[in-house]
């Protein structure tokens, strides 16, 4: 049972009190160009969720190889990736073989895949000893993670879009920079820590 | 010799365009993940500038030779294992040698090898064009990722840690939330405004400066003043709104212009004397024509722009590309009639980045950027 609630503890942090993409930056880039066009939003949150979920379980379940856990950065690296990189190929073949998928929802798992959030949290996990719970949690939390963060940039959006007193030279993508570091303020509140000396 | 003369002034064109005024991240929003949580410092900086410019060049190297044989669901995973080609050795070298500065960097090093803007540029550009195009365009994309990352490492350096290259400076006052992802957007968004108003006052755009977020210039007035604003223009006359974009962008006379490889229109030097009429953003005139097969009216009232039509291409259109390469990338673009009955309907949901059709073909309106030059219509730019 303490299993569950870990698993769930981790998620609602991954989401939460340390969102990921707001507090580390990981996904923004593709967050931000969901939230331009959110109809698949659902989808590739799921499949975030899946790659990060399976990334994550394969990558602490290596760990606990005593030969995994004694390499150093650069080979853990390499491993992580391709761990990540072999769970997006068998997908895409199951995918691509068995269910007939076209190619543009074998793309769009292409993208949720290989993305900085998913790789960021067997990375993130190795860092902070994270269990197996933790880790199943933490990539559970990811998706979800990502659709709070689509829906506050395209909530975001939209009235910026509206806003004429915007100066000039921020319209557009910059004055998107400075909503997102808000954001990304607001979230970090959470985490503790000064922000000024 | 004049070929090579005009060689060097494509590339110094790309160079121009691809690097600065459709700057990747500042208005293209692309590989954000290491410049807001990895630039902390120039050291940091620069490291992740030399991992994504490594990686950029294997992968364009090998999309160019090798890849393009591959289906894109092969080539996907094949940019992230080449990428680490380039991450892993300059973690080794910083885990053996520089154990506080891998630290600093932290694992924005290890998400390097699934850089968005790597794979994208591999997938759109490396594997449709010749070699010489893929290369000026990786050089372009790895200067201006460069130069945004080593600007934000800058100025979070200085103001997060009192510190510049590690050295503490005295009687400065720094923030250490400025460290946090926070303060690498909040860094972004001044510089991408910097970017933006030096845009609009020193060069000339043909048509729209297309972020991909919103175009607001419909719904809040133009990025650029109109020619009729200008006291010194006011006798220029202005464009009709109903003018179509001109068919070919400017370019060199076609007698003198390569057209075996290399055919990036909006590229080529700008011919002085032909600025573009009163200079005003393409929207303004030509709202439906400049945009209307890269728009779409999203719940809200903002119209979205993508940015990958109108930077992927500079102007090269697909009857441009070279023959087999174009004729390398239709097979792949091939379905089977079990694809097509099992294609999901294209109701524009999909990331743009890598599943839209036509992104290799020019869009209409192509912003073209021409220094503003005093010659040109007898005043000052705006």
């Amino acid at each position: 049972m303490s299993w569950f609630f870990d698993l769930l503890s981790a998620a609602l942090y991954a989401v939460f009190l340390q969102n990921l993409l707001f507090s580390g930056g990981f996904g923004t880039t593709e967050a931000i160009r969901t939230a331009m066009t959110p109809r698949r939003l659902i989808l590739f949150a799921g499949f975030i969720s899946y790659f990060s979920v399976l990334t994550s379980a394969v990558c602490r379940m290596l760990d606990d190889v005593p030969a995994v856990n004694a390499l150093g950065w650069a080979a853990h690296t390499a491993v992580f990736t391709g761990v990540l990189a072999a769970v997006y190929l068998v997908t895409a073949c199951a995918l691509r073989f068995g269910l007939k998928a076209s190619r543009r929802f074998l793309t769009t798992a292409g993208i949720a895949a290989l993305n900085s959030l998913v790789l960021a949290l067997p990375l993130m996990n190795r860092g902070t000893a994270a269990g197996l719970a933790d880790s199943v949690g933490t990539g559970l939390g990811s998706g979800l993670a990502f659709i709070l963060a689509v829906a506050l940039i395209n909530a975001g959006l939209k009235t910026l879009a509206k806003n004429k007193n915007i100066p000039r030279a921020f319209r557009g993508t910059p004055v998107m920079f400075v909503y997102v570091a808000l954001l990304a303020l607001a979230l970090s509140g959470f985490s503790g820590g000064r922000f000024f000396s | 010799m004049p070929s090579d003369n005009k060689a060097a002034e494509r590339f110094s064109a790309t160079m121009l365009n691809r690097a600065f005024v459709q700057n990747p991240v500042l208005v293209g929003a692309l590989g954000l993940c290491p410049i807001a949580g990895g630039a902390v410092s120039l050291q940091a900086g620069l490291v992740l500038s030399g991992a994504f410019t490594t990686g950029m060049m294997l992968n364009m190297l090998a999309a160019h030779f090798v890849l393009k044989k591959l289906p894109r669901w092969l080539r996907m995973p094949a940019y992230v294992l080449i990428a680490l080609a380039a991450v892993c050795p300059a973690g080794y070298i910083l885990e053996t040698r520089a154990q506080t500065l891998l630290s600093s960097v932290g694992i924005y090093l290890a998400l390097m090898a699934v850089s968005s803007l790597i794979s994208l540029r591999s997938e759109k550009t490396f594997v449709a064009c010749t070699l010489k195009r893929s290369f000026s365009v990786a050089a372009a994309e790895c200067a201006g990722y460069a130069a945004v990352i080593m600007a934000v490492s800058f100025i979070r350096e200085l103001l997060g840690s009192g510190t510049l290259w590690g050295v503490p400076l005295t009687k400065v006052y720094f923030a250490p939330g400025l460290l946090l992802p926070f303060g690498g957007f909040l860094a972004l968004g001044f510089l991408a405004a910097l970017h933006r108003g030096y845009i609009a006052r020193h060069f000339a755009l043909r048509g729209a400066l297309k972020d991909i977020t919103f175009d607001l210039s419909a719904a809040a007035g133009p990025l650029i003043t109109p020619a009729a604003d200008i006291p010194e223009r006011k006798q220029a006359p202005p464009a009709p709104a109903a003018e179509k974009p001109p068919e070919t962008p400017v370019t060199q006379p076609a007698d003198e212009t390569d057209g075996q490889e290399d055919t990036q229109a909006s590229d080529t030097v700008p011919v002085p004397g032909e600025a573009p009429a009163g200079e005003i953003n393409g929207n303004e005139n030509e709202p439906e024509d400049a945009t209307s097969d890269t728009q779409a009216q999203q719940p809200g009232g903002f119209a979205v722009t993508p940015f990958i039509q109108a930077a992927d291409t500079d102007g090269e259109t697909a009857d441009e590309t070279p023959a087999q390469e174009r004729g390398d990338a239709a097979l792949e673009d091939e379905e089977t009639p079990d694809e097509k009955a099992q294609t999901l309907p294209a109701d524009g949901g999909e990331i743009e980045a890598f599943t839209d059709e036509k992104s290799d073909e020019a869009a209409p309106g192509e912003p073209e950027a021409q220094p503003a030059s005093k010659d040109r219509e007898g005043g000052e730019a705006p």
